[in-house]
C-alpha cells in the first residue's frame, strides 16, 4: 500500500476565514458560538450558533455556494487536472428548500447535493465527474478515509475533499425538536453539558501518494496512516451506549496503520456536547485504550458542530496539533464527566508523539476514525 | 479484480422482485411505487409504516437483495457494507419536515421526520434489521448510474475487510413542487457483491474491473446498475 499524504488543508469556519485564525481562536479558549439573528428563534430551545458573518442569506443562492467560493480561494497552489474530486455535506443549499417553502426565489439546484461538486470541479478546472459523500456527520471523516484508501491502493494520485454545510432553520429546528440543542455554549465532556451548539463551516484537505507529491514538490503537511469505518446497528440516531462501533472503527484504523494503540499520542473527539454521544466515547475510548488512554479534545465548544464538515476541519486542524505539539482546549469545559478527567482540558495539553486520532459518528449509525501521522518532511 | 454477484432485490414501480424468482423491469421514472411490508418481509415490522418513502424503498431494495443472496437471517453482526447512490435523496422528506416547521415558528417541527431528513438514514434501518456493522454511506449523483457506488463497492470488498459488499441505488423521483423536474429512477435496486469462490451455491456472474478500468459483467462493460440487472435477471428467470 502506498503512503497518503496530506498536502494542503484549509478550513471557513466561525473561528475564523482560514486555518490559521481558526487555530489561534481554538488555542485561545474563544468560542464562536452567539446569538443567532439569520432566522427567528423564539420558537426553539436556545438562540445560538457558530455562524459566518459573511454568508448573507439574502438571494436566489443558496449561501452554501458562497462557502464553498470562500474555501476555495484558498485552494492555492491549484491542484492537478487529474485529482479526483470528493465533497461531502449533509444538507448542501437546504436554505433554499427553505425560500422555496415561503414563496421566495430560489435556485432549486442547490438543494442537490451533487451540485457542490458540480461547482467546485468547475471553479478548479477538473474535468473528472466528481464525487459527492453523505454519511451524516462523518460525511467527511468517510470522504477523508475512501479518498486515502483510493491512493494507497494505487488507483489515484491525487484527491481533493471539500466539505461543507451551513446553519439554517431547517437543521436548527430539527436539533431543537429532537431536545438536543444546548440553551447555552455547549461544553462537550462535562458534568454539565446540555446539548450541542450548532455551527457552520468547511474545509479541503487535499492528498496525495508520496510520489505524487515528491514529483510536484509539495511537501506534507501530514499522512493518513490508517482509517476505519464502522455502522453501530443499534439505531438511527442515538449512539450505541456501550461504544461498539466506534470500537471497531478506532480498532480498524489502528491495524490498517500497523501501529501499536500506545503510539497515539491524542485523540481529535467528536465531542459534540451530547449526554449520550459524550459518554458513548469516553466509554469507546477507555476501551480501546484502557488505563493509558491519551489526552483528548473537542473543538465543538469553539466551532459549534458543523456536521459534514465536521471531521474534515478537525482534520485539518489535525495538521496543526502535529506541527505544534499541542492539543488545544476543550472550549467550555468546567468540571470534565466521570471518567473524562485527566482526559480533558480547558487549557491546551502538551501533544508528545507522532499520532493523532480522529473520530467522528453520525445519525444512522456511522463511525469514522483517521488515524494521522506527524509529517517527515517539513 | 474479479467478484460475483450472488443477490439481486428492487421495488419500483414496474413491481418489487429477487432475481432468483422474478424477471426485473425497469419502472417508469416519476411512476408511483405502491408496495407494502408484507409483499417484502416474511414477519411483522411495525417501524416500517413510521418510516418515509425514500427509506421504505432503500429498506425494501436491501431486503430483497439480501434475501436472494440468502443472507437476510442473522445471530451475530456481519461486516458488511452498504454503498447507496441517489439523484434527490430524503429531498421529499425534507419538504415534508420544512411542513411542520413552519407553522408556529417551529414550535411543532416533527423530531420523528427530522430523524428521516438524511439520505444516509436508511441505511442505519438496514443496518438495524439485518445486523449489518460494516460502513455505510450515499453517493449523490447528478445522473443516477450507480456506477461511481459499483467501483467503490469493488474496492472496498477487494480490500478484505468484509465478507459482502450491498450496492444500489435508491430515489423517490424527480420533485415538481421543488422546480426539480429531472428524469430520475423512482424506487431502489440492490446487488450483493461478494468475492469469487467464496459464496456457496449459483451465482449471477462474474464482475471484474483493472485499476481505473470499466466494470465489466462476464465480458461485458456495464453501463449503470439498471441495465446490469436486466443482463442478471437472465440467468436465473
Amino acid at each position: 500500500m502506498r503512503e497518503v499524504r496530506i498536502i494542503n488543508a484549509g478550513v471557513v469556519t466561525a473561528a475564523g476565514p482560514d486555518l490559521e485564525s481558526t487555530w489561534k481562536t481554538l488555542m485561545k479558549g474563544y468560542t464562536a458560538i452567539r446569538p443567532l439573528d439569520r432566522f427567528p428563534v423564539e420558537g426553539y430551545r436556545a438562540g445560538i450558533g457558530a455562524f459566518i458573518p459573511a454568508l448573507n442569506p439574502g438571494g436566489s443562492s443558496s449561501i452554501i455556494r458562497k462557502l464553498l467560493d470562500l474555501l476555495l480561494d484558498q485552494v492555492t497552489p491549484g491542484v492537478p487536472e487529474s485529482t479526483l474530486l470528493i465533497t461531502a455535506s449533509t444538507k448542501a443549499g437546504i436554505d433554499n428548500l427553505e425560500k422555496i417553502k415561503k414563496g421566495q426565489a430560489a435556485i432549486p439546484e442547490d438543494l442537490l447535493t451533487a451540485s457542490l461538486g458540480k461547482q467546485a470541479a468547475n471553479r478548479l478546472g477538473i474535468k473528472r465527474r466528481p464525487i459527492n459523500i453523505s454519511a451524516a456527520c462523518a460525511s467527511s471523516t468517510v470522504a477523508v478515509a475512501q479518498g486515502a484508501s483510493l491512493i494507497a491502493s494505487g488507483i489515484e494520485d491525487s484527491v481533493l475533499i471539500c466539505c461543507l454545510d451551513v446553519l439554517t432553520e431547517f437543521v436548527f429546528s430539527g436539533f431543537s425538536a429532537l431536545q438536543v440543542l444546548s440553551p447555552f455554549p455547549c461544553r462537550p465532556f462535562d458534568r454539565e453539558r446540555a446539548g450541542l451548539s450548532i455551527g457552520e463551516g468547511a474545509a479541503f484537505i487535499l492528498l496525495m501518494s508520496a510520489e505524487k507529491g515528491k514529483e510536484l514538490g509539495r511537501p506534507q503537511l501530514a499522512v493518513v496512516a490508517g482509517s476505519g469505518l464502522s455502522n453501530d446497528a443499534r439505531h438511527i440516531t442515538a449512539p450505541d451506549r456501550n461504544g461498539g462501533g466506534l470500537i471497531r472503527a478506532v480498532k480498524e484504523a489502528l491495524k490498517s496503520a500497523g501501529v501499536e494503540k500506545e503510539a497515539v499520542a491524542g485523540i481529535s473527539a467528536h465531542g459534540t456536547g451530547t449526554v449520550h454521544n459524550d459518554l458513548m466515547e469516553l466509554t469507546a475510548f477507555r476501551s480501546v485504550f484502557g488505563e493509558r488512554c491519551p489526552p483528548l479534545y473537542s473543538g465543538k465548544g469553539c466551532l459549534g458542530h458543523t456536521f459534514g464538515a465536521a471531521g474534515g476541519i478537525e482534520i485539518a486542524l489535525g495538521t496543526k496539533i502535529l506541527a505544534e505539539q499541542c492539543l488545544p482546549p476543550t472550549v467550555g469545559l468546567i468540571c470534565p464527566e466521570q471518567g473524562a478527567e485527566g482526559l480533558v482540558s480547558s487549557r491546551s495539553q502538551n501533544f508528545r508523539g507522532q499520532y493523532l486520532l480522529t473520530t467522528n459518528s453520525g445519525f444512522g449509525g456511522i463511525n469514522a476514525a483517521i488515524l494521522l501521522k506527524r509529517g517527515q518532511e517539513r | 479484480m474479479k467478484q460475483v454477484i450472488t443477490g439481486m432485490g428492487w421495488v419500483n414501480s414496474a413491481g418489487l422482485g429477487r432475481g432468483r424468482r422474478v424477471v426485473y423491469r425497469p419502472g417508469i421514472p416519476g411512476a408511483p411505487v405502491t408496495f407494502s411490508s408484507k409483499q417484502v418481509f416474511p414477519n411483522p415490522m411495525p417501524r416500517f409504516g413510521r418510516m418515509d418513502r425514500y427509506s421504505r424503498l432503500g429498506l425494501a431494495g436491501i431486503a430483497l437483495a439480501l434475501q436472494d443472496a440468502g443472507l437476510a437471517s442473522w445471530k451475530e453482526l456481519r461486516n458488511i457494507a452498504v454503498i447507496t447512490s441517489t439523484v434527490y435523496g430524503c429531498l421529499e422528506t425534507d419538504a415534508d419536515y420544512y411542513d411542520t416547521v413552519i407553522p408556529e415558528g417551529g414550535k411543532l417541527a416533527s423530531p420523528n421526520l427530522f430523524a428521516y431528513t438524511l439520505s444516509n438514514t436508511f441505511l442505519g434501518e438496514a443496518a438495524l434489521q439485518f445486523g449489518l456493522s460494516g460502513p455505510s454511506y450515499v453517493l449523490h449523483e447528478e445522473i443516477l448510474s450507480g456506477l461511481t457506488g459499483l467501483h467503490m463497492a469493488m474496492e472496498i470488498l477487494a480490500a478484505g475487510l468484509f465478507p459482502a459488499v450491498l450496492v444500489g441505488m435508491c430515489d423517490t423521483g424527480p420533485l415538481p413542487s421543488l422546480g426539480l423536474k429531472d428524469r430520475s429512477l423512482t424506487g431502489a435496486l440492490f446487488f450483493v457483491l461478494q468475492k469469487e469462490g467464496e459464496p456457496e451455491g449459483e451465482v449471477y456472474g462474474s464482475l471484474t474491473k483493472e485499476i481505473s478500468g470499466p466494470i465489466c459483467y462476464e465480458g461485458n462493460e456495464t453501463e449503470d446498475l439498471p441495465r446490469l440487472a436486466e443482463q442478471c435477471s437472465k440467468r436465473f428467470v
